[in-house]
């Protein structure tokens, strides 16, 4: 049985996966951007399916105290906060860079 | 004699260059239509560029020199049908009575033609050597050229070259990013040596270490993004 805060860890992490695949489609994203955050996202899955592996490796019970899963879910928010962020910047930037050339060329 | 065989865009990004642009412009005009960017100037080099006879167009807000390097290609390729562009420090570091040299270049074949200040290089300051010469070794080693300078701005490209590209760098890493294209394109291509003039104000405006730094980044971005 996996314990809450991990499942609620999955489903974020696949439902931003998902969006991220959607960015990058809409090349919002570019491959470097996708693979980034493939790569954080994708390693919190794996962590969450197998927590009582790598508790095992580290010798440390992940999800084990409140705290812990308290520290988690914040982390998680975090994250969540960041891609937001980064996803805004980056569609900020392209609409920036589109209207900067529309004026500089309706100037001529 | 050449803008009657071709029409040839002298593309020009500059930012704060009121004290050299008018001079600049003027040695470039015997050779094509020249077009300045004017990168968000705070001084006024959109007025003394327009002096010598230049086509100026002005950046609402400051974008870096790659952003106005491509916005100038992209003008003299749709608005003015030029089939071979010229690119050119806006800083008077670049000689232009070479210009009549890369278009014979391109007249030979070449799909692009890079300004080298690494094979006339006792002027160049030591920093300069080591930091150019570090980058062009990584950037060759990524991209898969045989370049002796990649970082110069000095350079000419066909109109079908430039539309085969995907520029998207704004600032300095433009540079790398012609060569990244030029590796992956598998264009030909060749160097020409220059002349760099390095006096008190081609050294203010040139690169520093940071940019450097950002520079090798940005290139294994855009090799990632290719």
């Amino acid at each position: 049985m996996i314990p809450f805060p991990q499942i609620l860890a999955i489903g974020i992490a696949i439902i931003i996966l998902y969006y991220s695949h959607l960015l990058f489609k809409k090349k919002v994203f570019n491959k470097f951007d996708f693979a980034l955050w493939m790569i954080i996202w994708g390693s919190l899955i794996i962590i969450s399916l197998f927590s009582s592996f790598i508790a095992s490796l580290s010798n440390s019970i992940i999800f084990y105290r409140l705290l812990d899963i308290l520290l988690v879910i914040s982390i998680i928010i975090l994250f969540s906060v960041i891609f937001r962020l980064y996803k805004k910047t980056n569609e900020n930037e392209i609409k920036i860079k589109e209207l900067v050339r529309k004026i500089t060329y309706f100037q001529d | 004699m050449e803008k009657m065989k071709h029409n040839i865009g002298i593309v020009i990004p500059a930012f704060n260059e009121s004290r050299v642009i008018r001079d600049v412009v003027a040695a470039c005009v015997q050779y094509g239509i020249v077009i300045v960017i004017d990168d968000g100037s705070t001084d006024n080099t959109f007025e003394m560029a327009k002096i010598p006879g230049a086509i100026v167009l002005k950046h609402p807000i400051n974008m870096g020199v790659g952003f106005a390097t491509v916005t100038g290609t992209i003008y003299a390729i749709e608005s003015l049908n030029c089939d071979i562009i010229i690119n050119i420090d806006a800083d008077g570091q670049h000689p232009p009575e070479i210009i009549p040299q890369f278009i014979q270049k391109i007249e030979e074949g070449y799909d692009f033609v890079f300004g080298s200040r690494m094979q006339n290089n006792e002027d160049m300051p030591l920093i300069k050597k080591i930091g150019n010469s570090v980058i062009t070794y990584f950037n060759n080693l990524i991209f898969r050229t045989k370049l002796s300078d990649t970082q110069t701005g000095f350079r000419a490209f066909t109109q079908s070259a430039f539309r085969q590209m995907q520029m998207k760098s704004d600032g300095y890493s433009i540079c790398s990013e012609f060569a990244c294209e030029v590796g992956r394109l598998k264009l030909k291509y060749c160097e020409i040596p220059i002349k760099a003039i390095y006096d008190d104000w081609t050294k203010i405006k040139g690169t520093n270490l940071f940019h450097g730094i950002r520079i090798m980044y940005d290139s294994v971005l855009i090799k990632v993004n290719r």
